[in-house]
């Protein structure tokens, strides 16, 4: 156990205190209501490292929020959301904005947020960083991929939103927003990119974010289906390493190298069926799009899908079961353009139990056999890019996670 | 140890059980009477308790009053919303955690929940009616 491993447990856990032990109830000051949020979990794996340094088990693996919001007339709200997270080498405890933005209701059919928004991707994006809200610890990785996590979370912008009645038709809601996305440099963006070659995130400059999701409640009562967008413009600036540079150097590769974007588009078909205490769930999505520079670019062409069932069993107890498939290319399903035809896809097979202790507290177990090493980072799995033929195409990993919601 | 064996299989048993199904006296939806709403169809009032709408008859914002469980809480989710105890909670808490909306009131006691609603300009919630019902508007729900 090295001492950084230390600092960022205890770091954690001292945060997941103060959030319990200083609210045990949503708390209602001076007409502010105030909630929040501590997940501490850990990750297990038999071979290789997921979502940080899995393989010789990880409690890098939490989440925190706190978050604070008023009326300020009849129509207008205004709040913020602060959220830290560490996984594996990303997050590492640092506390970003999540949200903050001022809501006005001009009807039910129409209202406007101004400010930093969540960001509406595929049914559950929103609050997908809040383990309280759903059975699994992890959402299917497949669609809900933290390889680019940054691209997800929020558009500093606008967005209007909405819901329509339609009658025998069932209902509509809807949201459309237009801003930027922030990539840090040390995050999941930039680690994206890192992993793909020796190079260092120096300068994000996201020039335009938009993107518009529907949901339809349909008349078939708890089944609604959703389609949403999400659609980025802009440029990232690169460092290439010193021996990279000598090799790439004499063939016009500069220090800092400038990789553009501009039809890089993420879209996700939803559908959720809802009947008593089962919850059935199916989403596919596309991320596409060309990041491009001579040296340093790549395309996105990946597919994911997954199927996914939950039942609630007792007022404790909540099971659930999912599939989830990921492709690196859609063309080449098969896998034969990579070393091994298992580097193209990773495939999921999850089982979870929750257990609501409290309604304050709620601990998770899960279990994973996957096919596939699609989305593993070789800079924590040396062989893929090493060794591609030394591989293990099965393996599995597990998950805890103990939450505490107000 | 048998005997600590008996007591992991009834913990099993309790943790398996189903959900409180206990009966309880028919359901009202009640308002506050500056709303001057008397009359709601099924599809608002699903509209008003889980988030989706704003406002409510005259009155420019709705604040939600609910109870923290029990067999009126179940009752009320179950004719009215379609939804378990569950589901409903954590649509409230999605839509919290999203900063889409301010999570309802919860009380303990049917009374404490009316004489809120009493109190409250725009607030709605929903008492069973062994409850006393002094200074709400109770509303009637078309189907």
């Amino acid at each position: 156990m090295s001492p950084r491993w230390i600092r960022r447990v205890s770091g954690g856990t001292a945060v997941a205190c103060v959030l319990v032990a200083a609210a045990p109830a949503a708390a209602d000051l001076q007409g502010f209501d105030i909630h929040g949020f501590a997940s501490q979990g850990f990750i297990g794996a038999d071979r290789y490292n997921y979502l940080g340094r899995s393989r010789e088990g990880s409690f890098e693996f939490s989440e925190y929020a706190l978050n604070f919001s008023t009326e300020l007339g009849p129509r207008l709200r205004v709040g913020v959301q602060l959220f830290a997270r560490d996984l594996g080498r990303l997050g590492n405890h640092r506390i970003d904005l999540d949200w903050a933005f001022g809501d006005y209701r001009v009807r039910d059919a129409l209202g406007v947020r101004v400010g930093r928004v969540k960001m509406p991707y595929g049914l559950y994006n929103e609050t997908a960083d809040f383990d309280a809200v759903r059975t699994s610890v992890l959402l299917p990785q497949s669609v809900y991929d933290l390889r680019l996590r940054d691209l997800l979370v929020a558009v500093n912008g606008a967005a209007a939103y909405g819901g329509v009645e339609a009658g025998r038709a069932g209902g509509f809601d809807y949201e459309a927003y237009v801003g930027t996305v922030a990539a840090e440099p040390d995050g999941s963006v930039a680690r994206f990119f890192a992993d793909s070659g020796p190079v260092t995130l120096r300068r994000s400059d996201n020039d335009a974010a938009w993107g518009a999701a529907l949901v339809w409640r349909t008349p078939l009562p708890g089944l609604r289906l959703g389609q949403t967008l999400n659609a980025y413009r802009g440029t990232m600036d690169f460092a290439l390493d010193p021996d990279v540079l000598a090799v790439l150097g004499p063939m016009g590769a500069q220090p800092v190298e400038t990789v553009t974007y501009d039809d890089v588009r993420f879209a996700v078909s939803s559908a959720e069926y809802t009947r008593g205490d089962l919850v059935l769930a199916a989403e596919y999505g596309t991320w596409r799009g060309n990041f491009r520079n001579p040296f340093v670019g790549t395309k996105l062409n990946w597919e994911k899908w997954y199927a996914q069932a939950s039942y609630r069993v007792s007022a404790l107890v909540e099971l659930g079961v999912y599939y989830a498939v990921h492709y690196d290319d859609r063309d080449d399903r098969e896998g034969r353009n990579v070393p091994v035809a298992f580097m193209a896809w990773q495939k999921d097979g999850a089982l979870s139990a929750r257990f609501d202790v409290t309604p304050s507290m709620i601990v998770k177990a899960e279990a994973h056999y996957v096919d596939g090493v699609a989305q593993l980072f070789s800079m924590e799995n040396p062989s893929i890019a090493a060794d591609p033929a030394s591989l293990d195409r099965y393996w599995w990993y597990v998950t805890t996670k103990v939450s505490f919601v107000f | 140890m048998k005997k600590y064996r008996l007591s992991i299989v009834a913990a099993a048993f309790v943790a398996l059980a189903p959900g409180s199904a206990r009966a309880s006296a028919p359901v009202v939806v009640i308002a506050n009477p500056k709303a001057h709403v008397h009359t709601l169809d099924a599809r608002s009032v699903r509209s008003v308790f889980l988030g989706r709408a704003g406002r409510i008859g005259d009155a420019q914002r709705v604040v939600v009053a609910t109870l923290a469980g029990g067999a009126t809480h179940e009752r009320f989710l179950r004719e009215f919303l379609d939804q378990t105890p569950n589901q409903f909670s954590r649509r409230w808490l999605r839509l919290v955690f999203s900063g889409k909306a301010r999570k309802p009131r919860v009380f303990q006691s049917e009374a404490d929940l009316a004489a809120f609603v009493a109190q409250t300009p725009g607030a709605v919630g929903y008492v069973s009616t062994d409850t006393p019902l002094e200074g709400v508007t109770v509303v009637r729900v078309e189907r």
